[in-house]
């Protein structure tokens, strides 16, 4: 008797759980993405200054960063199903 | 805390005679058994010129003891997109290759990159004290530039911190993501730990040159370098660094009856001046001599007089 409405009791609870997480923390997660990417674009255009015409202070000892950033944007954009992206120079 | 300091730099405006005293300076170095590097970092180079050899990048061994390089900011700026272009070529795709080598010469073409390159190659010298050297000789460029260049390390440090904080933020907005879902997993990100090791560098050297090196600031007993030198002097104990006695370079002889001897009566009110405002720090007079001091002997001659330099 106890067990069947301890058991009943867990499975409304699952239910409750379940709806919480798509109501609340699915919109969250995507703004928490969404944050991310916007976090990861900053930081992009930070350390790539120089080709949006700003001088960039420390251009030298971010060198090595470039690569990574420029093979992650030519990942994003073959994800968003472009073969080429930007003009020459900017991807590929 | 080192009694010597290993590491040198001879700064002061352009034509005081630096390179020279750098010079001397180190021959008597070499001369006390001490593996002695002289290198210049003056884009107008003139090192060569003092040793009668041809200087490149790499050391060249020019007496006993003593070796010489000229370094250039452009030089180890070339060498490093190059690096970076063949370690990229391992680890991406070869369509964006062209972009990558664009976004690396444009970045090369930022102000500053220079100095900041030759700060790195700086950096790579200033490694090898303890290990290949005994003693390190810094010809700098004209002050402007060697003040910049002793204070890139504190400039540079904070905006690398924003970036790598920047970086932690997204991961750690990943990682919360990833954690919700429940595919958490911990990855390296390349990225972060160039930015740590980029700035563990920067401060590195900026510890070392607090600790290890010593400025030398050169000027000639003359009204206007005077107030130059005092500021230059409050900008680098600002900095931390330690500074020797001023060196007065090319005092006229006082027992001259001629031209000079008046001219010297013009430069005993600057060197009074000099005197009293050095305060502690001290001043080292070296008299004009008559040579072109580009043999040994005279170099020798020379560091007799920077002896008390020491």
């Amino acid at each position: 008797m106890f067990a069947r409405a301890w058991s009943r009791l867990v499975a409304a609870w699952r239910r409750v759980e379940a709806g919480h997480d798509e109501v609340f923390v699915a919109r969250w997660r995507q703004g928490l993405r969404r944050e991310a990417r916007r976090q990861e674009d900053t930081m992009r255009a930070l350390v790539m200054l120089e080709s949006l015409g700003v001088d960039n202070p420390v251009a030298y000892e971010t060198l090595e960063l470039i690569p990574h950033l420029v093979g992650e944007l030519h990942e994003w954009h073959q994800r968003m199903g472009q073969e080429t992206f930007g003009d020459p120079g900017v991807c590929c | 805390m080192l009694l010597t300091r290993p590491v040198r730099f001879f700064g002061g405006k352009g034509g005081v005679g630096k390179t020279t005293l750098a010079a001397a300076f180190g021959l008597a170095q070499a001369g006390r058994q001490l593996r002695t590097l002289v290198v210049s970092t003056d884009p107008a180079h003139s090192l060569g010129d003092v040793f009668g050899a041809e200087l490149a990048d790499e050391p060249r061994e020019v007496a006993a003891h003593l070796w010489a390089a000229e370094i250039s900011g452009e030089q180890q700026a070339r060498n490093r997109v190059e690096e970076i272009i063949e370690d990229a070529h391992a680890a991406l795709p070869r369509e964006v290759m062209p972009a990558v080598r664009r976004h690396l010469e444009l970045a090369t073409d930022s102000p500053g990159t220079v100095e900041s390159a030759l700060l790195d190659r700086l950096t790579q010298l200033v490694a090898q004290v303890g290990d290949r050297w005994d003693r390190l000789v810094v010809d700098s460029a004209p002050t402007g530039h060697m003040l910049r260049l002793l204070s890139l390390p504190a400039l540079l440090t904070p905006w690398i911190e924003g970036l790598a904080r920047q970086r932690e933020r997204v991961r750690g907005m990943d990682r919360m993501v990833a954690g919700m879902t429940g595919r958490a997993q911990e990855r390296a990100d390349p990225l972060l730990e160039r930015l740590h090791a980029r700035r563990e560098r920067l401060e590195n050297l900026g510890q070392r040159l607090r600790d290890e090196a010593a400025v030398h600031l050169v000027l000639v007993p003359e009204l206007l370098p005077l107030a130059e030198t005092l500021r230059t002097v409050e900008s680098l104990t600002q900095a931390g660094m330690r500074l020797r006695p001023l060196i007065v370079n090319r005092v006229l002889p006082d027992d001259d009856a001629g031209l000079l001897g008046k001219r010297r009566g013009q430069q005993d009110e600057v060197l009074d001046r000099l005197a009293a405002e050095a305060g502690e720090l001290g001043v080292l007079w070296v008299p004009m001599l008559a040579g072109s001091l580009t043999t040994g002997a005279e170099l020798t001659e020379l560091a007799e007089h920077l002896a008390a330099a020491r």
